[in-house]
Formats: structure tokens, sequence, C-alpha cells
């Protein structure tokens, strides 16, 4: 999973019941259009997102319905466990994995080496 | 110094455009619109059964997004990444949606009617038969050796050219239903176009005195 994936990810868990409206998640997470909306379609396909359009009616609230986001019940676990894994693998002292913007076999920071 | 004058010259004209045009755009609101068709054009390079869905929700968000300027940027950032976020959801890219519209125009060629297709080359080139038939009668089975003279009395009768009135013959040319021999043939040839000369000056001569009689000569 990607940084941007796990801090939408981390926004939905923080209440896995509510339902985040998708402007609200890319306000939290820092991410524009072009970045959050392939990927809340990528979460959605995996099955750990899922979404539905608000029940308002756009003549009465005078603006279009809005797409409301929650974390499913596999995604809730699922995000659980890619969280604690990214915490483990970002704690200090710990070997940083590839992927992560180190190369491995390089000391982390923080001064403890592999 | 001249560089200088020049200089200022067009900056100061260059401010008064960027002013007048700003004026123009915030009101006419042309932010929102060009915002919003920003995010329909993005919302295009999706496949065709997410658009709709894509694109109310981003024409959403620059609804609830503040001022002026943001929306834009967001609209932009969305177009900016459309192409790959199409490829990732399974649109084709520009290129392969080219090759595939200019395959669409190769097969609609290939399907249209063989008739259609062949008729084409006959607007250029000639047809190796020529309309005009020999002249012969109908219940003959052999042409009609025609002398030279006679062709020259039919082609002196289709140049005739009369100011003032037409002619027309309304009585058949040729009486094909008999049995004609080439000399019987060419004999009432004759007697028609002397029958018709004669009609011709008889009208000519009505004519000419019509006209007479209508200047009262």
């Amino acid at each position: 999973m990607t940084v941007n994936v796990l801090r939408v990810l981390r926004v939905l868990l923080e209440d896995p019941t509510a339902e985040c409206y998708g402007l609200e998640i890319g306000r939290a997470v820092g991410l524009r259009g072009g970045s959050l909306y392939p990927l809340l379609g990528r979460l959605e396909d995996a099955g750990l997102v899922v979404s539905r359009w608000e029940d308002t009616d756009p003549s009465m609230a005078g603006r279009p319905r809005r797409r409301l986001y929650r974390l499913s019940t596999e995604g809730v676990e699922r995000a659980r466990v890619a969280i604690a894994e990214a915490q483990q693998d970002l704690a200090p002292g710990e070997q940083a994995a590839p992927g992560w913007g180190r190369t491995a076999g390089l000391p982390a920071p923080g001064g403890a080496s592999a | 110094m001249t560089a200088w004058l020049l200089t200022t010259l067009g900056g100061a004209v260059v401010a008064a455009v960027v002013i007048a045009a700003k004026a123009d755009l915030e009101d006419a609101d042309v932010y929102r619109w060009v915002a919003r068709r920003l995010v329909y054009r993005a919302a295009l390079r999706l496949p065709r059964g997410e658009r709709a869905r894509w694109r109310e929700e981003a024409e959403a968000h620059l609804l609830d997004l503040p001022g002026r300027l943001l929306p834009l940027w967001w609209a932009l950032d969305t177009y900016w990444h459309s192409g790959s976020w199409g490829r990732a959801r399974g649109a084709p890219s520009r290129l392969q949606a080219l090759i595939g519209q200019v395959r669409a125009a190769g097969q609609r060629l290939r399907s249209l009617p063989a008739g259609l297709l062949r008729a084409r080359p006959r607007r250029y080139f000639p047809p190796r038969t020529p309309d005009w038939a020999p002249l012969q009668p109908l219940s003959t089975t052999r042409a009609v050796p025609l002398d030279s003279g006679l062709v020259d009395l039919l082609a002196a009768e289709r140049a005739l050219l009369l100011p003032g009135f037409h002619v027309a013959r309304v009585e058949p040319a040729f009486t094909l239903d008999e049995d004609l021999s080439a000399a019987t043939f060419a004999r009432q040839l004759r007697q028609q176009r002397r029958d018709f000369e004669a009609d011709l000056d008889r009208r000519t001569e009505q004519y000419r005195r019509r006209l007479a009689e209508e200047l009262g000569l």
C-alpha cells in the first residue's frame, strides 16, 4: 500500500461506522482530485471501501448529491493491519522496508543499524 | 533610453489588458465554467459506464470548494491526472482510441455495397461500349449502311437552331414495326427530312408574317 492509501485508510479508520464525504477525505489527507479519485476508485474496487450517494434531493438541497465513503468490514481489519505494519516499519530502530524511500541495508534514521 | 521607454509602455499596455481581462473574468464567473469543462473533459477519458458517477462527484466537490481559483486548481489537477486515471480504470489511451477509430473507418469502407465501390471508377473512365447504337430498324438484324449524304443531313438537322421559336417533332421519326430494307429506310428518312424542312419553312413564314403584323410593316 502506498502512503496516500494508508493516509486515507487512517482517516476512514478514525470512525469506521461514519460515512465521509470525498472532499473531506481529500482535505484531511492533502490530496486533490487527480490523486484522490483514482485512489478512492481503487479502494472501492478492492472491497476495502464502500460508497453510496447521499439521500437528498439535489433540487431541494440546491446542490449536487455527495458521494459518501466508509470502510467495509473487511476494509476495517485490513486497514488496521496495514497501518500497524506501516507503523512497525517506520518505528525508530527498525529496518526500513524497501519502497518507503530508503534502500534496504542502509542504516535507518535514529542511529540504529540493521 | 528608447528601450526603457518601450518596456514601460509595453508593461503598461500588458497591465491594462490583464486588469481588464481579470475584471471581465470575475464578472462572468469564468473560473467555475472552466473548472466544470475541465471536469467534463476529464470524465470523458474514463470508461463510459463510470463517467457520470465521477463527473457528478467532482462537480459536487467543485461547488463546495471556496473561492474562484481553488476549484479551478482542483479541476486542473483532476484533468491533468485523468489520462492515467482512465487507463487504470480500463479506458483506452488516446493513441489506442485513434487506432481504433482508423480501424473502424476502414471496416465501414469495406462494408460498403460492392456495387457502390465498383461504380466509383465509372465517373472517371467512360464505358467501353458507346451510348449510341448503330442506326438500324428494330425488325431487321443487320445494320443499315448509311450513305455520307444522309449522315450529313442528320447532323445538320441536329445543329439547326433558329431564334424566336422552338421546333419540335412530335411524330415518330421512323416506322419501326415494318420490315424495311435499307433503301426503303433511307427513302423514308429523306421524305421525313423534306417534310420537316417544309414544315419549318411554313412555320418560319408564319412567324415572319405575324411579326410584320405586330410591327405594322
